[in-house]
């Protein structure tokens, strides 16, 4: 091995040393700072499907701002969307929305959104505000709506206009085509510690957020309740979306959302649900790491009813004391 | 200790692009380090091996060679019906090989009816988990 191999090799050793040092100071999830924020109007015509019209948007870093604008200089088909220069004296309806990066992680973007509303001819100020938003990357959060007046309707068939804003992370170039695999499973111990499990496997690209879901766990409600009729069942439906992320220092950060649905079949075979309960979880794991994550005991009621014509009041709480359900992942690079 | 780590360690020593984010993992721990001043050790020792074979080693091989009787090795008949036996049993423990390791690689990709044990557990703190529940009547 050569002089300068081993001069490389020591290098490489030291900065490795040095952004394990740096990935230990700050412990958790590792913060991103680039933002592309993204003002999108949604069009609704007369007679068909929304759409999205118009995007204007900016990279930010933690702390920076920038402006963008959105007009409509006559009817809702035209429409001006960019920087705040779109905004001028022209325009019947303004907005100028200004964004200002607060904190970046996986799936968690803060940003401040200030917003200022113009109507009429000559424009006028009718509306400022601030928002402090935390919003999942690309999930977009409504600013304002217009809707055409019957006088506008004879000149263009929009209806409304949705103004939203969205966030999501700058995924780095070197990793920007990387493929993470997820390995899922699902788990739920009776209070016997009798337990089923349901598995799924998905892939995505780095950064980009994938649907999954497990196989419904059916419980005949004789086994949580010997006294239930025994046509009487509980299905329950666990299903969410990862989103991982390489980091510099080879940790991968991970979002993870899910919700668990608990479903009725009636004799008439519709089905119900009551409720909804979900949330979403961030961590950091090592490459090919495994993580449990415990699910809440789950709550609400039902009233079920028979084919005899008999009904029951499910009381979630109770059926399912002593149980423990488990989402386990392990993300793995491809 | 992570399966990227040895042939990261490896394209490090042989001047080959490596991921830094392997690297880095790797370097994190004692049992990485260790496995980078064993790899060094190991190229050391490769290039203090000369290749070509002792002078001594030459002279025995040829002293072998040169022997009246082993020109005869081969023509007796009953040689003959040894190495044709001895091909039969080449092909037969390849052939088992083979199957073998059909059978391993079968086994490594079955469906996982169990999950892996976690190496963390984690929950929902307040605030991360959200129920709407209603009540059906």
């Amino acid at each position: 091995m050569s002089r300068a191999v081993l001069l490389r090799a020591a290098l490489a050793v030291f900065a490795a040393f040095t952004v394990s040092a740096h990935s230990e100071q700050s412990p958790g999830m590792a913060q991103t700072s680039a933002v592309e924020v993204t003002l999108t109007a949604v069009t609704t015509p007369i007679n068909g499907a929304a759409r999205q019209s118009g995007t204007s948007s900016a990279n930010l870093d933690v702390g920076t701002s920038a402006t963008l604008g959105f007009a409509v200089p006559g009817s809702l088909c035209e429409r001006a969307i960019g920087g705040r220069n779109v905004v001028d004296a022209t325009a019947q309806h303004a907005w100028t929305v200004s964004l200002t990066l607060v904190s970046a992680q996986i799936d968690k973007i803060a940003i401040d959104v200030a917003v200022e509303r113009q109507d009429g001819q000559p424009l006028h100020v009718t509306k400022r505000e601030v928002r402090h938003l935390v919003l999942p990357e690309g999930a977009p959060h409504v600013l304002d709506f217009i809707e055409a007046d019957d006088e506008a309707l004879a000149a263009c068939e929009t209806k409304n206009i949705v103004l939203q804003v969205s966030a999501a992370m700058v995924e780095r170039p070197v990793v920007a085509r990387e493929v993470l695999d997820y390995d899922l499973w699902f788990t739920h111990a009776d209070s016997s510690g009798r337990t089923v499990t349901r598995h799924a496997a998905v892939t995505g690209l780095q950064g980009h957020r994938v649907d999954f879901r497990f196989k419904p766990v059916r419980w005949p409600l004789q086994t949580l309740v010997p006294a239930a009729a025994a046509d009487l069942s509980i299905d329950e439906d666990v299903s969410g979306a990862i989103r991982g992320r390489l980091q510099i220092n080879g940790t991968i950060d991970v979002s993870l959302t899910t919700s668990r649905r608990l479903l009725h079949t009636y004799p008439d075979g519709s089905w119900g649900a009551t409720g909804h309960e979900g949330g979403q979880k961030n961590f950091s794991v090592h490459n090919g790491e495994t993580v449990r994550l415990e699910l809440p005991e789950p709550g609400g009621s039902a009233g079920l009813k028979s084919r005899d014509g008999s009904t029951m009041r499910a009381n979630y709480r109770d059926l399912f004391a002593g149980h423990a359900a488990s989402v386990i992942v392990r993300v793995t690079r491809n | 200790m992570k399966d990227t780590w040895a042939p990261t360690l490896s394209r490090l020593l042989d001047d080959d692009d490596v991921d830094l984010g392997a690297l880095a993992a790797a370097l994190e721990t004692s049992e990485g380090r260790q496995l980078l001043v064993q790899f060094a050790g190991l190229r050391s020792a490769v290039r203090r091996d000369d290749p070509r074979p002792s002078a001594a080693f030459c002279q025995r091989v040829d002293a072998e060679l040169l022997r009246p009787d082993a020109a005869d090795v081969g023509r007796a008949s009953g040689s003959v019906t040894s190495r044709g036996r001895w091909r039969y049993e080449l092909a037969a423990m390849l052939a088992a090989g083979l199957l073998l390791g059909v059978a391993a690689d079968t086994w490594l990709h079955r469906a996982p009816d169990a999950p892996p044990a976690a190496n963390r557990v984690l929950r929902f703190e307040a605030g991360e988990w959200t129920s709407a529940q209603g009540v059906q009547r």
